[in-house]
């Protein structure tokens, strides 16, 4: 699908945490956080970046096609939005990346410490280097904002059905 | 080296006060994942937690289709963060645990402005499978 212009204002947010699940052999998903990711130019792929730390909890369910979701909630206002996809690749992170979402955790760590909690022992962790890009097929985008009637899939037409 | 455990311990009980919202990963009888936030995860015991079932309609579909799940938790006094596989047992509309979880889920409402919308459905009882610790001190373990 080609992913909705709400995702795309979600990428250029500074308040928003992330968080991915998969699933492999096991009956119960695997489910980590996420430091960031990029739309890639074709609007039907992505790709997100994590420590290796956090990759490990992933690795074994991936395979080519496997299914994979990320979950993006703001920690301002609660909006919550849901990509159900499909893994293609990963492979390791490298400095250009790292460069790209440190400063999208900063500014999450800075507006947490804000509201005066510990910022830098919440998210702080997700800069922990080396780090992996993992990049997935988007196929279906939910809203999970929590509200009466909730998670209903917006289409490629930016329409809710 | 990753912690495991099968028992909810000491440390871990503030992370189950309500102030932090849980993530929970569900699956399809297909493999599917949904991924969402809940409001509460509710310590019954060493063995066993209660879900707060509010306006989750995939992810209580999934749970029936395939009871195991994870959730993740975290400590509002040291952001410890933890990931704790559960097996749904059963839904309580009433009782002491939903009572119990009812005067939470009413005081987080409060606290976030949203009395009107968030209403306890049911409290989803469930069974600790394994816990993993992901990150300590603000570390990934």
């Amino acid at each position: 699908m080609i992913l909705p212009d709400i995702i795309k204002q979600v990428e250029n947010s500074p308040d928003y945490v992330i968080w991915t699940a998969n699933k492999g052999k096991n009956p119960i998903c695997d489910l980590t956080r996420v430091a960031g990711f990029i739309i890639h130019e074709d609007y039907e792929h992505i790709t997100f970046f994590l420590p290796r730390g956090l990759f490990r909890n992933l690795e074994s369910n991936l395979s080519k096609g496997s299914n994979i979701n990320i979950l993006f909630a703001s920690i301002k206002d609660f909006q919550s939005y849901q990509i159900k996809g499909n893994y293609e690749s990963h492979c390791d992170g490298n400095e250009e990346n790292f460069n790209f979402y440190k400063g999208k955790v900063r500014n999450v760590i800075d507006i947490m410490t804000s509201m005066g909690l510990n910022g830098q022992l919440i998210m702080g962790y997700l800069l922990e280097q080396p780090s992996v890009a993992v990049t997935m097929y988007c196929r279906e985008v939910y809203v999970q904002t929590p509200k009466p009637g909730t998670g209903y899939k917006i289409n490629d037409e930016n329409h809710v059905q | 080296m990753k912690t495991m455990s099968n028992k909810i311990t000491q440390d871990m009980l503030p992370a189950f006060q309500g102030v932090i919202p849980p993530t929970v990963a569900t699956a399809s009888a297909n493999g599917v994942p949904n991924v969402t936030y809940i409001s509460h995860v509710h310590y019954i015991d060493e063995d066993h937690v209660a879900i707060s079932r509010q306006f989750f309609n995939k992810t209580w579909q999934n749970m029936n289709e395939n009871p195991f799940f994870a959730v993740v938790v975290m400590c509002p006094q040291t952001y410890n963060l933890w990931k704790i596989s559960l097996r749904f047992l059963e839904e309580k509309t009433d009782g002491p645990v939903f009572d119990d979880m009812d005067i939470i889920i009413e005081a987080i409402a409060s606290m976030q402005g949203m009395q009107d919308t968030f209403k306890l459905k049911s409290a989803v009882i469930c069974k600790v499978e394994s816990i993993e610790t992901l990150v300590v001190n603000g570390k990934i373990v």
